[in-house]
């Protein structure tokens, strides 16, 4: 989705249709209990069928390596923005996964994440291969340094983890029962624009434009609300900021009309287009849809280039960041990007620790 | 649709295949985290060096040049950068004590990238109604970059409600109002 077609599809779709096509307002069932255990879905099964086929192609040593406690509070944090060498990660390394292997977990990562957010992930990891690697000290990029863990077994009646990420990638993808939270997970990358086998990519420009779209639809005084600084700011929830709310700040949707909340709808849709199947981005986006009036918009930095300034949607339900990384180098061509469930990381709000 | 149209011209332009430099940090970034929280404001922090900048950090917190950051040289380091810091609650300044220090290893911060966490805290008492509180970042050790954000820890039966944020366009400077209210 994200190749050059793709977005070019995307793009031109969103801009020549009156209404942006919505997923429907079906919304699972709340709490996902009953009678003291969990039920499961189709999708779920799906899940965890390609779960249980991944670590079938494992040997006794891989699935030690793979497998750590549903409640380990240490390996839930355990993901970062940052490269090998200044971050350690654990479980599993691409890098060492034989091609049966790899196989198996990329249909994983694709019945968790949706085939757009498998393009993504592969665009990640292609993008930190073509990142030239540094040329002292113990730091190492490319898509063998990318790991994957569970906490917790597979399973359609109990909940557990699926973790996968390396540099500049995190996906914390917790099932409990027909429920999956992908809070926090991590998403951008560098470079940002490239060319993988032929084919140009721009990781992030569904998102870009979208967010651009939604500044531009607004007027003076809605800009003046909008427009909280001129100068991009650092990520403010990334990786070791769990369990942090944000106060809303910016222009919230009460104060859009009806196609600026399609606009700031659509832009939420983008992101979660990257990193959750659609029959979960079906319901997350109905509970996105009913809080979006208390939902608020909010852009620091500049209007040009595309790409080069940060904003932030804060609702009851979602915390996206958008934050290019402009420390020296060309913001367009690198971005941490994190996305949040107030009152749901990890599915605390489905599965509880305490 | 035409300014949507004209960024998708721009994007596609920019997709020329160009190099890219692997972090090429010159900047130190600078992360303030304020909780409101009862009895007191706690700071923390974050300080993240590019790779340009982070050998004078290093520099500036291993006094004896060692090429380790013992828990002594932390605690001294964090006293100097907090004290450039300054905290007003209902416009009377109040002292930020510095806490401890949050150091990786000495070979980790050298690449860029790796945050050091700064904790202090600050004494409020909680009354019922609407209160200010002011935050600003003058430690500018070289090229910075600063931003500040308020969060609440509601306890003991108060509960915080932020009814309105200003900032200064260059982050150094965070004034929030907020209401307090007794359950």
């Amino acid at each position: 989705m994200n190749t050059l077609a793709g977005v070019v599809a995307v793009v031109l779709g969103a801009a020549c249709s009156v209404s942006y096509p919505r997923p429907g307002l079906a919304q699972q069932a709340g709490g996902s209990e009953a009678a003291g255990r969990f039920y499961s879905d189709p999708q779920t099964e799906r899940i965890v069928n390609a779960a249980d086929a991944f670590l079938a192609t494992l040997t006794d040593e891989q699935k030690t390596a793979v497998l750590f406690e549903f409640r380990d509070i240490e390996q839930r944090a355990r993901w970062s923005n940052l490269p090998e060498g200044i971050f350690e990660r654990k479980g599993l390394a691409w890098g060492d996964l034989e091609q049966a292997q790899r196989a198996a977990l990329t249909n994983l990562l694709e019945a968790v994440l949706g085939p757009e957010g498998m393009e993504n992930v592969r665009e990640q990891m292609a993008a930190d291969d073509a990142l030239p690697a540094p040329g002292r000290g113990s730091v190492k990029f490319g898509s063998a340094y990318y790991y994957v863990a569970f906490l917790g077994r597979p399973s359609a009646s109990s909940p557990w983890m699926l973790q996968y990420g390396g540099h500049h990638l995190a996906i914390n993808a917790t099932v409990v029962g027909p429920d999956l939270a992908l809070s926090p997970s991590l998403t951008g990358g560098q470079p940002l624009k490239f060319v993988s086998e032929g084919k140009p990519v721009y990781i992030v420009l569904e998102e870009a434009v979208q967010g651009a779209a939604l500044l531009d639809s607004f007027t003076d005084a809605q800009r003046e609300k909008a427009v909280i600084g001129s100068q991009t700011i650092d990520l403010v929830l990334g990786p070791g900021k769990d369990g942090l709310a944000l106060q809303p700040e910016g222009l919230p949707g009460a104060g859009m009309n009806v196609q600026q909340k399609a606009q700031l709808l659509a832009l939420i849709e983008a992101r979660l287009g990257i990193i959750m199947n659609a029959d979960h981005r079906k319901a997350k986006t109905a509970e996105v849809e009913r809080n979006l009036e208390q939902t608020y918009f909010a852009w620091w930095g500049p209007a040009e280039p595309l790409g080069a300034a940060y904003w932030r949607v804060t609702g009851p339900s979602i915390l996206l960041e958008f934050s290019p990384q402009a420390l020296g180098g060309d913001p367009t061509q690198h971005a941490h990007n994190i996305y949040r469930e107030p009152d749901n990381e990890y599915g605390a709000a489905w599965a509880p620790l305490e | 649709v035409k300014h949507i149209a004209r960024r998708l011209l721009a994007a596609l332009l920019a997709l020329l295949p160009r190099s890219v430099e692997a972090h090429p940090l010159d900047e130190l970034a600078q992360s303030a985290y304020l909780t409101i929280a009862p009895g007191e404001v706690r700071l923390e922090l974050d300080l993240t060096p590019g790779i340009e900048v982070a050998g004078p950090l290093l520099h500036a917190m291993d006094g004896d040049g060692n090429r380790m950051v013992t828990g002594a040289e932390a605690r001294i380091y964090a006293g100097d950068v907090l004290a450039r810091s300054s905290l007003s609650l209902d416009h009377v300044a109040t002292s930020l004590v510095a806490g401890d220090a949050e150091v990786p290893p000495y070979r980790r911060i050298e690449p860029g990238g790796t945050t050091i966490s700064i904790h202090g805290t600050a004494q409020r008492l909680d009354s019922v109604g609407a209160h200010v509180l002011t935050y600003r970042n003058d430690h500018q050790p070289g090229a910075s970059r600063r931003t500040a954000h308020v969060f609440l820890r509601p306890g003991n039966g108060w509960q915080y409600r932020v009814t309105g944020q200003q900032r200064s366009d260059d982050g150094r400077q965070l004034t929030v109002t907020y209401v307090v209210t007794r359950q």
